[in-house]
Parts: structure tokens; sequence; C-alpha cells
């Protein structure tokens, strides 16, 4: 279990953090979903340009509070929230909020690759084009650019205007990412990114992760404690709504402060 | 031994024995239906040989004589006696006479060379004889015929374009002089009157000097009559056709069929107006039911709250397929055309009151009530197709930022425009054979003139149309020349099915290439 975690890197305190690090800053965060508590009183800094992991048991409400990071939840009928949450000092959950201008700004990626049934390109500027940018010459050198960051470049260039379902599972979800980040976000959060793809693909997954982290904030629910252990620099374990433990990844794993915490990722139960 | 046998149990087979043939006899039914149309349609253009028909009629002792051409050989007494259907030409009847003679009382049927089908301009039909060809009273050589005939067809047709043209638009003139109470002796008006009567004039003496063409005909009453070759249309020696000729001749008929206004009240002639009326109504509804069926199942299956109002609203929908298209036929004579039409003539029409503009039934009126009527079909094949989009997509699209509006807009129509397609298939299916509300909001026996034409403004949404089903509606109760009308009807049955055909294969072509571009479905 050991192998892998980066033991060099200094472990970091969450609480000595300066403000202007903190990308999202979640203040007593509570959710609804009709009568049933999917989120309680969360509280939790989640610093810039950094990966952090959410894991936990399944229902534990990890995609629920990812979707609370881009108001996603707003569409599932009977949600209701309480508390603040801070992006760029300012509450997304103000009524005055614009949502769809939020969702620009923080990009999702979701379990199951779900490209539109359209030409790779028209993914790609899909988010452009609704941002009203209309010239060609700048939408495909957004494209471009955000083919070569998810290293799917070499792969497709020749082929942009072929059906995005042409392309292999892996392929999609770096497709999807690329999407997202076509829009250049300052948050990508990531759903179970890779639970619906083959080993391989998930590994080149993973590396194209930790590359995102120089330019985004990248929140990423698992259920794979390995790969948490892998990918992040700070992680969240989440039971039942409630946020059990949230430290630096190193920490988390090795010397856990809960007894829940441990149990969990020893494989006690979860 | 082993012996390779099929082997079936009684449980497995008798499902699969049982399904295959309802289906082999709905197939059958079908394919019946089909040809049916198309033998009887077709067979209404193929040239009928001609006969010389001498028969012994039950109360007579001499035996009488007819020029015909045989319809059909299936009639049968109440004896068991065979009975041939005959149809008469003469010039001295309203229209065709049909015989039915026992086959017992035939002496004589004889396909005489010189028998001759006439069409004349007027729309009737004559069969006779030809005796001769005369100038004045010179004769003239047969084999002028051909040559003459195309000379005052030329001759004809430039004296009509000029009482089309230069009269009618001298009478306009005229009636709007009545309309402004222009007294009679202003000099405009006497200088128009002079120019009219010299036209008039010039026509008259140029339709005598046409007139002096006359072939010599024989009639199968004995009676002999010269007819002026200006009043022909055409003339067919049927007997004498090789098989190519006839073949010409039935391309020919099906062309004018299609191309052509209809006579004599719809028995005779072409059906174009009915075809082009057809078309430009079914394109005019699918214009007005797409946009609205699909805003409304937009709204239904995408913005709607799920509550019982909604469900109340889609059961409601669902419903309005079932009513009786003459109950919508109603609405739209007493909504439309009376309350919306009336009104719209009060407002901007009042200086032709009480003569109604829009008040009175039209193609529009007759596009929107069949619109009414296909709606419900647009929306639950529409619903359906925006059900089968993902909802993983509408989120992917919300997710970059897309609002409602956009996802809808840019994901989600074009990801179910297939099932819109589908919907509007099943709209002009229904909407091209639907007759029974046409015949209260607009569709006639006969129209003057087409709803589309190169006069301002060119689409004409008041005018009354004609339409192929209203001339099926019409034909089949045709009273006394049932063969021929009955054959007209059948023709016109199968230029219907092909329209709907065509329509059908054009959206089920855009429809196939939407599929192509959205495959999301396949996940």
């Amino acid at each position: 279990m050991f192998d892998y975690f980066d033991l060099s890197r200094p472990e970091v305190d969450l609480d000595g953090l300066a403000d202007e690090d903190i990308a999202i800053d979640v203040r007593d965060l509570s959710l609804k979903f009709g009568s049933k508590l999917a989120l309680k009183d969360i509280r939790m800094r989640i610093p810039k340009r950094q990966i952090t992991s959410v894991i936990g048991p399944s229902g534990c409400g990890k995609s629920t509070l990812l979707g609370c990071f881009n108001r996603l939840n707003d569409l599932t009928p009977g949600c209701e929230v309480q508390g603040e949450v801070y992006i760029n000092e300012r509450n997304i959950y103000h009524r005055k909020e614009d949502v769809a201008a939020l969702r620009s700004r923080v990009g999702m990626v979701f379990q199951r690759p779900n490209p539109f049934p359209m030409s790779i390109y028209e993914n790609l500027v899909y988010g452009l084009k609704i941002q009203g940018i209309r010239d060609r010459r700048t939408l495909d050198n957004a494209a471009e650019q955000a083919l070569r960051d998810v290293a799917l470049w070499k792969e497709v260039r020749d082929r942009l205007f072929d059906s995005a379902l042409t392309l292999s599972g892996g392929q999609q979800q770096r497709l999807v990412i690329a999407r997202a980040i076509a829009l250049q976000p300052d948050i990508l959060l990531l759903d179970e990114p890779t639970s619906a793809l083959d080993p391989i693909s998930t590994l080149t997954i993973e590396e194209l992760i930790t590359q995102l982290k120089e330019k985004y904030t990248v929140l990423i629910v698992t259920h794979n404690m390995q790969q948490a252990a892998r990918v992040s620099d700070f992680t969240a374990f989440l039971h039942q709504g409630s946020l059990i433990e949230y430290s630096d990844t190193n920490r988390l794993f090795t010397r856990p402060k809960q007894q829940q915490t441990e149990e969990y990722i020893t494989g006690r139960y979860g | 031994m082993f012996s390779p046998r099929l082997r079936i149990s009684y449980t497995e087979g008798l499902p699969i024995v049982s399904t295959a043939t309802l289906v082999g006899v709905i197939l059958l039914i079908l394919s019946g239906m089909i040809g049916i149309m198309t033998v009887k349609g077709l067979a209404h253009f193929w040239p009928k040989t001609l006969y010389q028909v001498t028969y012994l009629a039950d109360d007579e002792e001499v035996p009488k004589q007819i020029f015909a051409s045989l319809l059909s050989r299936d009639f049968v007494t109440t004896e068991g006696q065979k009975r041939w259907l005959f149809s008469q030409a003469s010039l001295f009847q309203f229209s065709d006479q049909q015989h039915l003679i026992e086959q017992q009382q035939i002496i004589k049927m004889e396909p005489l060379e010189d028998l001759t089908d006439i069409q004349l301009r007027n729309g009737n039909r004559v069969i006779a004889r030809l005796q001769g060809l005369v100038e004045g009273s010179r004769p003239l050589p047969m084999a002028a015929l051909d040559k003459l005939t195309e000379k005052v067809e030329g001759q004809v047709e430039e004296l009509q374009a000029l009482k089309r043209g230069k009269l009618a638009a001298i009478h306009m003139q005229l009636a709007e002089y009545d309309r402004r109470q222009v007294s009679a002796d202003a000099p405009a008006r006497q200088r128009l009157v002079e120019e009219f009567e010299a036209v008039s004039q010039t026509l008259a003496v140029a339709e005598l000097e046409l007139s002096r063409y006359r072939l010599q005909l024989l009639f199968d009453d004995g009676r002999y009559h010269e007819l002026a070759l200006a009043e022909i249309e055409s003339l067919h020696r049927l007997n004498s056709l090789t098989s190519w000729q006839k073949g010409e001749h039935f391309v020919q008929s099906l062309w004018v069929f299609v191309s052509e206004k209809p006579k004599r009240a719809n028995s005779a002639g072409g059906v174009f107006p009915a075809l082009f009326g057809t078309v430009v109504m079914v394109l005019m509804m699918t214009l007005i039911v797409t946009p609205l069926g699909v805003m409304a199942a937009i709204y239904l299956n995408e913005y709607a709250p799920e509550n019982g109002l909604t469900s109340l609203l889609r059961v409601g929908v669902n419903n309005l397929a079932g009513v009786p298209s003459i109950v919508y036929g109603v609405f739209g004579l007493g909504f439309f055309v009376y309350q919306v039409g009336g009104n719209i003539d009060k407002l901007f029409f009042s200086e032709h009151l009480p003569a109604p503009t829009f008040g009175a039934p039209g193609i529009f009126w007759a596009s929107l009530t069949m619109a009414m009527l296909t709606l419900p079909v647009v929306i639950v094949a529409t619903e359906e197709g925006l059900r089968r989009v993902p909802d993983s997509l509408r989120q992917g699209s919300y997710a970059l930022g897309a609002t409602q509006f956009e996802t809808v807009w840019r994901t989600v129509i074009p990801i179910a425009s297939p099932g819109i397609m589908t919907g509007v298939i099943l709209a002009i299916a229904r909407g091209a054979g639907e007759v029974a509300p046409l015949l209260l909001v607009g569709a006639v026996k006969f129209a003057p003139s087409l709803p589309l034409d190169t006069e301002f403004p060119y689409l004409h949404l008041d005018r009354q149309f004609m339409h192929l089903g209203v001339l099926i509606y019409d034909g089949a109760f045709h009273s006394n020349n049932i063969g021929h009308g009955s054959s007209m009807m059948f023709a016109s049955c199968l230029l219907l099915l092909l329209v709907v055909l065509i329509l059908n294969i054009v959206a089920v072509w855009v429809r196939a290439r939407l599929r192509n571009r959205y495959q999301a479905l396949a996940r």
C-alpha cells in the first residue's frame, strides 16, 4: 500500500493554508432530497491547484457533495440546500447567482463518458459556443489546446469531424475532460471518472489528472482507495452524509485520526 | 437410423404457425388492395378496342346497333346469365351511356377499322366512324388529317390566348368602371367598348374561318354529322393502333390525367388541380403542425412539472388523437372560418363585406384544421423521441454552462429529431388521406383557380381548393356513368396513394439522415 505514496512530499496542514490558496470554501453545508438528509453540516476548505479526492462507501453522499459545487443538484426534484459554498469569494448559493455562468467556471466529468452524438469538434466547442464565441480561429485553437491537454490530439487530429461516438470508452472520457477544460474553468469536478473504464484507460486518465493540477483545482470522487492515494494531495472521507475526516492524503491513509476512517481504509467495511 | 428432421413441438409450433399465417393474411390483404388500385387505376388509361355491337334487345324485333367500348364482362343476372357492360358515346347524348347487354343477345361485335374515339373540347367523348374530311364543301384526302389537326389546334390556342388575355383584360377594366360608376358615355369607356367589339369581331371571323374544316362522321344510329375540327381536342383510331402506339396512348392519357384540369363534372380530363391542392394543403399543414407539436411536446417533457395536471394534459392529448375527424371539421368551420375569419374580414377587409374574404372556407383554414387534427400525433411521437434522449446528455450540457433552453435547443432537439420526423410522417399520412373535415373548411369539387399562381400575392390563402380525396369521394357518387367515373376514381386513388408514398419517402429519407447524424440512441 505504501507504494502509492510519494513520502518525500511534505505533509500539508489544511488549517494552515491562507485564504488565497483556497478554491472552494464550504461552510455548514446541508442538503436534503425531499425529507432525506444527504449531507450534514459539511465544513471543508479545498485548496487551489491541488487534487482533492472524496472517498467513502456507496450512498455516503460523495457525488452529491460534488454536485453542490456546480449546483447540478438543483436539477434533482426536491433538492434543498442550506449553508454556503464560496468560490472566488462568492457564495454560489446566493439567490442572485448566475448558475449557467457558474457551471462554465466549474467543469464536471461524469462516471460514464457522455459525449454528445455529434462530431468530436462540435463536442469540444459546445461550451464555447454557448458562451457566445463564434470566431472560427478562437474555437479551433481552443479545441486543439484542449485535445493536447488531455493527450488526445495525436489520436484524433485527422478525424475531428467524425462522430465522437466512434471513439473508445477511454478516449471518450478524455474527450469529455477536454470538452470541460476547453472552457478554461477554475475547478474541475470528476465524478468517478474511471469506474466505467478498463485498467489501461484508467491509468491514462490518472496520469492526465495529475497533470491537470498545474492549471486547475481538481476534485475527484472515487470508490477506489488506491486511486485516491495515487493521485490526490488531500482526501476527504465521507460517511452517511457527514465529513468524518479530511486531511493530507498521506496522513489520512497512514495515520487516520478517526476509527471509522481506519476501518474503511483497511477494508473492514464499505 | 439417424434421420435429420426438423422437429417443432406442439407448444412451440402453434404460435409460430398461427402468427405467420396471420401475417401472411395481412400481407395478402395489403397487396390485394394496392394491386386492385393499380390494375383498375391503370386500366383507365389503356386504350380499349371500339366495337360496333349488334344486339337484339328483349322487347324488340329489330336488332340495334351501337358503337361502344367493352368495360366489363363480369356482370351476372339473377338467372345466371352473363351480361357485358358497354360504354356507348354519341354526339347526341350528354355523356357516355352504359349498356348492360346479355351475352346471348349479342349478334355481332366488330372492331371496325374506321371507328374513332374523339375527345371534344367541351369534355365530351364521341365514338363514330370516320367518313371524310372537307374544307367548306371541298373534300380533302384523309391523309391530310394529322397535319390539319395540328394546324387547327395551333390556331385555336392562339384564339383562346387572345380571349384570355386581351378580352379578359377589357372585361376587367369595364367591371372596374362599373364599380366606380363611370357613366356609359365617358370617352374612355366608349373607347374600351369599341375595342372590345373590334376584338370580338376579329375572333368571330377567325372562328368562322376555322370552322370550315370539318370531319364527316357516321354515328351508330345511322345519322351523319359534320364536326368542326376546332371542336375536337384529340382523335384516336384506337382499333388501328399497334401495341407500341397503344403504349404511347397510355402514357399520353396518363400525362393528361396528372397535368390537366378536370372536365365534365370531374368525370373526364385530368386531376391536376386536385393533385396540386392536396400537396399544397399537406405541406402547409406540415409547416403549421410541426413547430406547434414540437413546442407542445417540449413543454410537456422538458418544462412541465411532473404532477397531476401534466398527466391530465397528456391524457387529453392522447384522447384528442381519437376524436372523429368530422368533429375537427365542424370545429374548423365554427372557430377558424366563422369566428377568426369573420373577425379578420371585419378588421382588414371591411370594404369587401358582405362578400367574405377569409370568412369563408379556404385552403389556409383547411390546413389549420388538418394541423389541429394531426397535432396529437406529432406531440406523442415527439415526446417519445424526447424521452429517449439520455439524461446523461442533458446533464453534460448543463455542466458546460448551458441554460435549460440552450440544452433543449442544442442537444435535446437535434437528438430527438428522428422522433420528430416520425411524428411528421404519421401526420402526413393522416392528413393526406382525410376528407371529411376538408369538405367543411375549404375543399370543393371544382375550384376555378389554383391556390398558388403567378399573380400577387402568389399564395392565395383564402382560395378554395381541390383535393384528391374529395375527388374520389365525389367520383364514387357519380350518377349515371358509374363505369367511367369509377375507373377515374380508382386512378385518383392510385394517385393519392402515390402522393402519400412520395411524401413519406421524403420524410423517411430525412429521418434516416438525421438518425445517421445523431445515432445517440445506440447506447
